[in-house]
């Protein structure tokens, strides 16, 4: 086991986690976004 | 939503084996030959939604639905940002191991020509005010540039030999270390999940913009 | 069409009949206004000559001359061309005759006369500059029927390349800036094509079965074919 790669392990899983919350958080505003669209059809 | 809640971990399980799991190759300074697990998938994704964006064109004019506009369009989009990725880390390790952040490699080139593809792509998309044409012509130009590419493959590889690694990341040894395999086509599934997920987000707020007039902030 | 000039036994016109007869307007046209023409002779001449004015025949050693003179003249044969080419179809949009044009032939028709009028530009566009390049830039060819096969194929590839983005930049806005952006990635294999073969011709290592003509043939049949197929879509209102 070489020294830092643990640091750059932590790194790339906060950098993954950040992208995977905005996706979610992404998800979720379409959807809203969607029922509102369909909403105002009716 | 459990699949994209299995994803997110999936991924991050491929992130801690690429690192902690597998071992470096022999024959790579330091740690670099770990590119491998990011590097490739990227690049592959960035191929496959060159296809896609190619077959949802084909799509689009045989039958001029606009679920299959949005797909191409979004694919486009998608491809450009994985090539730029792509780009990006394979120039870093092109720096740190062939001493130079490029070399005009084979698919160094190949993908430069994509990223122009996909830059006149957008181009053409911004420059037709009449949406039903704009979308034909995105199709067509798209087509277009499909077809130049059993060219590069002809001419490409002529000018100057590959400094890329081939199947094997091990040069003393046949074929794939096991432990590295099986992280990579992980990796690979793990790439591929998340561009059909953000394929699937772009498709939809695409759809909502053709709804209705998107507001300042929508999806910022 | 019928009755008219080019009709053929039958009475009704073929697609070759009508591609010429837009061929031979857009060729009168082109002589009374020589717009495209100018543009296209003036800035090869000027980057044919800024070229050698500041290299020379001289600076450059002979052992790297093959390559670096077929970089240079097809870098100057393909802008000379991306710079003009597009006139066939924004000259119509810009004096309104795109709708008549539109009646009055077929799109696979109006595609052909278009790369007809393309290819005489070009024509004349080689015409003018390789012979002058080898002039002034003192270029030593060994083989020189393949050096002119080269060429000649290279020319019906840009042709064969640029036709239907011409179509289509000149029913958008910013046509001249998005023509060279268009035009240029689906012209880069036949570009790296051309400089590879004019460098075998000019080296005398053989000519590997002129494996690059040929491949610049390949690539003049399949654009055409797949421009073919496409223009109707880019054409019909």
């Amino acid at each position: 086991m070489k020294e830092g790669l643990g640091f750059v392990t932590g790194v790339n899983l906060i950098i993954w986690f950040g992208i995977a919350f905005y996706l979610f958080v992404l998800d979720r505003r379409i959807k809203k976004l969607e029922q509102e669209s369909t909403d105002k059809d009716r | 939503m459990i699949l994209k809640a299995m994803l997110s971990i999936w991924m991050a399980v491929i992130i801690v084996a690429a690192f902690l799991y597998t071992e470096a190759a022999v024959g790579f300074p330091g740690e670099t030959s770990r590119i491998l697990f990011f590097h490739v998938p990227q690049a592959w994704v960035a191929t496959l939604s060159f296809l896609v964006s190619m077959i949802a064109s084909a799509t689009y004019l045989a039958k001029r639905n606009l679920k299959a506009d949005y797909l191409a369009q979004s694919a486009a989009e998608l491809g450009f940002l994985f090539c730029v990725l792509a780009t990006v880390t394979g120039s870093i390790f092109a720096k740190a191991t062939w001493g130079s952040f490029w070399n005009w490699d084979p698919r160094e080139t190949s993908i430069v020509i994509l990223l122009m593809i996909y830059g006149a792509y957008f181009a053409l998309r911004s420059a037709v005010p009449d949406p039903e044409r704009k979308r034909v012509f995105a199709a067509v130009y798209s087509i277009l540039a499909f077809t130049t590419v059993p060219f590069l493959i002809f001419v490409v590889p002529r000018i100057t030999a590959s400094l890329h690694p081939e199947n094997t990341m091990n040069p003393t040894q046949p074929g794939m270390d096991p432990k590295t395999l099986k992280v990579f086509l992980g990796s690979l599934l793990a790439y591929t999940g998340l561009f059909v997920w953000m394929l699937r987000l772009k498709m939809r707020i695409l759809r909502l913009e053709g709804l209705k007039e998107p507001r300042f902030g929508d999806f910022i | 069409m019928k009755g008219g000039r080019w009709t053929t036994q039958t009475g009704s016109s073929t697609y070759l009949s009508e591609a010429i007869a837009i061929w031979l307007r857009d060729l009168r046209i082109e002589f009374r206004t020589r717009y495209a023409v100018n543009a296209i002779l003036m800035f090869a001449v000027t980057t044919l000559v800024a070229v050698s004015f500041s290299i020379g025949s001289f600076r450059i050693e002979a052992s790297e001359k093959p390559f670096l003179y077929a970089v240079l003249l097809w870098i100057i044969l393909v802008f000379s061309a991306l710079s003009g080419l597009s006139r066939s179809f924004v000259k119509e949009e810009e004096a309104g005759t795109m709708d008549a044009l539109r009646l009055s032939a077929r799109p696979q028709a109006v595609f052909l006369g278009k790369l007809f009028f393309n290819l005489t530009l070009l024509g004349a566009l080689e015409l003018i500059i390789v012979p002058s390049f080898i002039l002034l830039m003192k270029y030593e060819i060994e083989y020189p029927g393949f050096f002119a096969a080269m060429i000649i194929s290279g020319g019906f590839g840009l042709g064969a390349g640029t036709t239907i983005v011409a179509a289509m930049i000149a029913q958008a806005s910013a046509r001249g800036a998005l023509f060279s952006a268009l035009s240029f990635p689906l012209l880069l294999p036949l570009m790296i094509t051309a400089i590879k073969g004019c460098e075998r011709a000019a080296i005398g290592m053989g000519t590997a079965g002129w494996a690059e003509v040929k491949i610049a043939v390949a690539y003049v049949m399949i654009m055409m074919v797949v421009s073919l197929f496409l223009f109707p879509l880019v054409w019909e209102e």
